[in-house]
């Protein structure tokens, strides 16, 4: 807890200095409202991370080096966690092609793409599946990061986070099976 | 509420406003000037034509993509550090903004802090407390200034106990003065009345039978007013505590007035239904003190009137003569002790009235002009 409040305390007052003293926008990456579906004992999840690499990402991504965008899906009967599982949407750039290989962990889907806002509508769309749920009420955690990379030949590491302004996206929504999926 | 923003606040606010501002303009320039390198960064960027480029073998086209990640990798680089430099300056400059700003003003109030004891010191001694010493701490300035404060007020002390040894030698030459000619003025009739008894009963013993009971009667006067001088002295000295009684002043008066009206032309108009708190006793001694003051300042014939009426909540006694009056630069002593223009007087009866109107929490005043009479006005509060 008091991890969480400094962190909130450290990005809140980076935020600020940025806010009053720096041009630098970088992006407010969120996620978008949950929506799922039950089906016997699975339920689909489906969300999407907005604004999160409209700045500053496209010069990463071309960079050469594997860009892993990092997700963690928690599922929680009321604030006992019953399952938790992380995934990586990842991208390499072929600088010779110019096409972007995408793969999407959770999907166990590889794409390709030649296009900058392709890639994004990618890499941003999560689709997940969790079976043996047996609840009808559930409650569904979904958290994005990025992490720490060393670019080629380049000495020391960069924090990716910094293009999300250190705020990691987040989303916690009830998820409840209607009468019709019962 | 006193919103005054003092010396210290607008300092304050002038330092904030001045420094802050200035930060802020250079850290607007500043970043004008990463703009402009960013925007001249971005049109760094491989000719498209390579990229059209067929190469021959499988080496050719592993070391052009090396050479492609280098050059994007290096770009990638150069903007994380672009990026990193203006979010850490901004978080360094704002950490530096607060930190001096809470610095300045830690220091400001430390250094101003003993401006303020000053301040409050002198205001102390302003209201005659010349103890007040301050602990001689501080910077170098501020040191001397406070020994020099602490020396002034050990002086002061010095300075006053030196006066007030003054005031009491100079009252203690003005009353002997007071009483040797007080004394001295009974003691010679009673002198030569004695001598003159003498000379008689030397010289014609039937003469001295005839001149001895005017001699004993002289002898008994001067020795009354000696009495006399002796009681007024003694009442003056004396520690008085008030007792408040509830009574109606006009009944007293009138029978104050009783025994001086058959030879003084002394007039009365009253309001009768006022009630007072007051020590019966002390009224009674300034009513007299009054009356007699202006029996004193008048002829014998000449009219004087004592007045009784209400004022809002106050009742108000006013002595009225038509007497000698008194000059300007008298009366604003004439309730001082032992201070008189009488031939007879002790200097005490006024001062006597003062005390005794202060100790029952009411007020004297006192108006008069040169050959038209005084009128000595008392305010007491009403029940």
């Amino acid at each position: 807890m008091f991890q969480a409040l400094s962190s909130k305390i450290i990005s809140g007052f980076i935020s600020l200095s940025m806010m009053l003293l720096s041009s630098y926008e970088g992006n407010h990456a969120r996620f978008s409202d949950i929506s799922y579906s039950f089906l016997g004992d699975k339920i689909f999840i489906s969300a999407k991370l907005e604004s999160a690499f409209e700045n500053d990402f496209e010069e990463i991504f071309k960079s050469g080096q594997q860009i892993d965008i990092y997700f963690n899906i928690e599922f929680k009967n009321g604030s006992d966690v019953i399952f938790s599982d992380e995934f990586i949407h990842s991208v390499i750039f072929d600088p010779l092609s110019q096409f972007f290989n995408i793969t999407l962990e959770e999907q166990k889907e590889n794409f390709t793409t030649d296009t900058y806002q392709q890639l994004i509508e990618k890499i941003s769309q999560i689709e997940y599946a969790y079976e043996n749920t047996e609840l009808d009420n559930i409650i569904v955690s979904l958290e994005s990061s990025l992490k720490k990379i060393r670019l080629q030949s380049m000495k020391k590491k960069y924090d990716l986070m910094m293009l999300w302004n250190f705020k990691k996206p987040k989303i916690e929504q009830h998820c409840r099976k209607t009468d019709h999926e019962s | 509420m006193n919103l005054r923003i003092g010396l210290r606040g607008i300092v304050i606010v002038l330092f904030l406003a001045l420094y802050l501002t200035s930060l802020i303009i250079i850290n607007a320039f500043f970043i004008e000037k990463h703009k402009q390198s960013s925007e001249a960064f971005q049109s760094l960027k491989f000719d498209e034509s390579l990229l059209s480029l067929t190469f021959q073998t499988r080496q050719d086209s592993i070391e052009a993509r090396r050479l492609l990640n280098k050059f994007n990798s290096s770009r990638a680089a150069s903007g994380m550090i672009r990026h990193e430099a203006q979010i850490y300056s901004s978080v360094f400059l704002f950490m530096l903004m607060i930190l001096s700003a809470f610095i300045f003003i830690f220091v400001f109030y430390k250094a101003t802090k003993p401006l303020k004891e000053l301040q409050s010191a002198t205001a102390k001694i302003r209201e005659g407390d010349f103890s007040v010493q301050l602990p001689e701490t501080g910077i170098k300035e501020i040191k001397e200034l406070k020994q020099s404060f602490n020396s002034m007020s050990r002086e002061l002390i010095d300075i006053q106990k030196k006066l007030v040894q003054a005031e009491k030698e100079m009252l203690w030459k003005e009353l002997s003065r007071i009483l040797a000619h007080e004394i001295k003025n009974p003691l010679t009739p009673i002198q030569l009345s004695i001598q003159r008894l003498e000379e008689k009963y030397e010289e014609n013993p039937e003469k001295f039978k005839e001149i001895f009971p005017e001699a004993v009667k002289i002898i008994n006067q001067e020795i009354g007013n000696l009495h006399n001088l002796a009681r007024s002295f003694s009442n003056f000295a004396k520690s008085i505590e008030p007792e408040f009684t509830k009574f109606n002043p006009t009944g007293l008066i009138k029978e104050i007035i009783n025994s001086y009206q058959h030879k003084y032309n002394i007039k009365l108009e009253m309001e009768n239904d006022i009630v007072v708190s007051f020590d019966r006793t002390h009224f009674y001694q300034i009513i007299t003190n009054l009356v007699q003051n202006a029996i004193d300042a008048s002829l014998e014939t000449e009219e004087i009137l004592i007045r009784v009426l209400s004022r809002d909540k106050d009742a108000i006694i006013q002595i009225i003569d038509n007497g000698s009056g008194i000059s300007t630069e008298n009366i604003s002593r004439i309730f001082e002790p032992y201070y008189t223009n009488k031939k007879k007087g002790t200097g005490l009866g006024l001062a006597l009235v003062k005390k005794l109107v202060d100790l029952n929490d009411a007020e004297i005043q006192v108006k008069s002009k040169i050959g038209q009479g005084s009128t000595f006005e008392i305010t007491l509060k009403t029940v």
